[in-house]
């Protein structure tokens, strides 16, 4: 099953939001000056922002039946590809990649792919959590 | 520029310098408004007594961000261009908890001109229960 794809921009008061949550300082992400700054040659954002933009209830929200709340996040994976610019927008592409049970509980595998400005695929997150009983 | 490590620097067995983080009600719920994903098992203490962990717990993703951090302190730019992380998440975590973030170096080897190293990570709380483990690696 794919999602509508949808576009999220990284601003820079969110990336500083979420600098501060994960007490990240790297000058990857912070340095502003030319001289010491990265390969990269400008910050870009943590790549585990990927976990800002492709969120259940991003993703959910397009669809009727949504899952009561308190999903619990039992597994993920990540891979990085690509950097994003800080203030990039990523478009959103989105799929149940797995279903299964196990011991009587529905686990979903949701997968999300963000691709940068440059049309490069950036980041994927595969999200595997419980899909909570209705109670 | 800040100095990373190099494959040759590192060998298998060996262990990253570990990360200390201490859990808070006020860092969740900054993340949550960075996220704006408002799971109330997150940040509403009243809805979060009534389910089995009877307390707010931080969300997997944030905690996990302590392990990519760990992993970008050390590889920088290889990290955001070449990096895997594939962990289970164990245990909840609740404000006030402290945990200590580490990786060991399983495997190392290069293939013609790329390096492929994989580590053993791991993230533990003040009991010592493994709350996250799995792999992250890097290729480059």
């Amino acid at each position: 099953m794919e999602f509508p794809t949808y576009r999220y921009t990284l601003r820079p008061d969110i990336i500083k939001t979420y600098l501060e949550a994960v007490e990240e300082s790297d000058s990857l992400y912070t340095d502003e000056e030319q001289d010491t700054q990265s390969l990269f040659g400008h910050p870009v954002v943590p790549p585990t922002t990927i976990a800002i933009y492709v969120t259940p209830s991003r993703v959910l929200k397009t669809i009727k039946n949504k899952p009561p709340s308190g999903l619990i996040q039992t597994g993920q994976r990540f891979e990085f590809y690509h950097p994003i610019r800080i203030g990039e927008t990523v478009t959103v592409k989105a799929s149940i990649d797995d279903l299964y049970q196990k011991k009587g509980r529905n686990y979903v595998v949701l997968k999300g792919e963000g691709v940068n400005e440059q049309g490069q695929r950036a980041a994927v997150s595969y999200l595997t959590f419980i899909w909570p009983s209705q109670s | 520029m800040k100095t990373r490590l190099e494959p040759d620097e590192i060998g298998v067995g060996q262990e990253l310098h570990p990360l200390k983080k201490i859990i808070t009600q006020e860092k969740i719920n900054t993340y949550v408004s960075a996220a704006e994903d408002y799971n109330p098992i997150h940040v509403d203490p009243e809805f979060a007594k009534k389910t089995p962990f009877k307390s707010t717990i931080a969300p997997g993703y944030q905690v996990l961000a302590y392990l990519s951090e760990m992993m970008s302190r050390d590889f920088g730019e290889k990290w955001i261009t070449g990096g895997v992380m594939d962990v289970r998440l164990l245990k909840p975590v609740f404000p006030g908890d402290e945990l200590h973030i580490g990786g060991r170096l399983a495997e190392k080897k290069k293939e013609k001109s790329a390096y492929f190293i994989s580590f053993e990570v791991w993230i533990k709380n003040q009991r010592d229960e493994d709350v996250v483990v799995g792999h992250a690696s890097v290729t480059y």
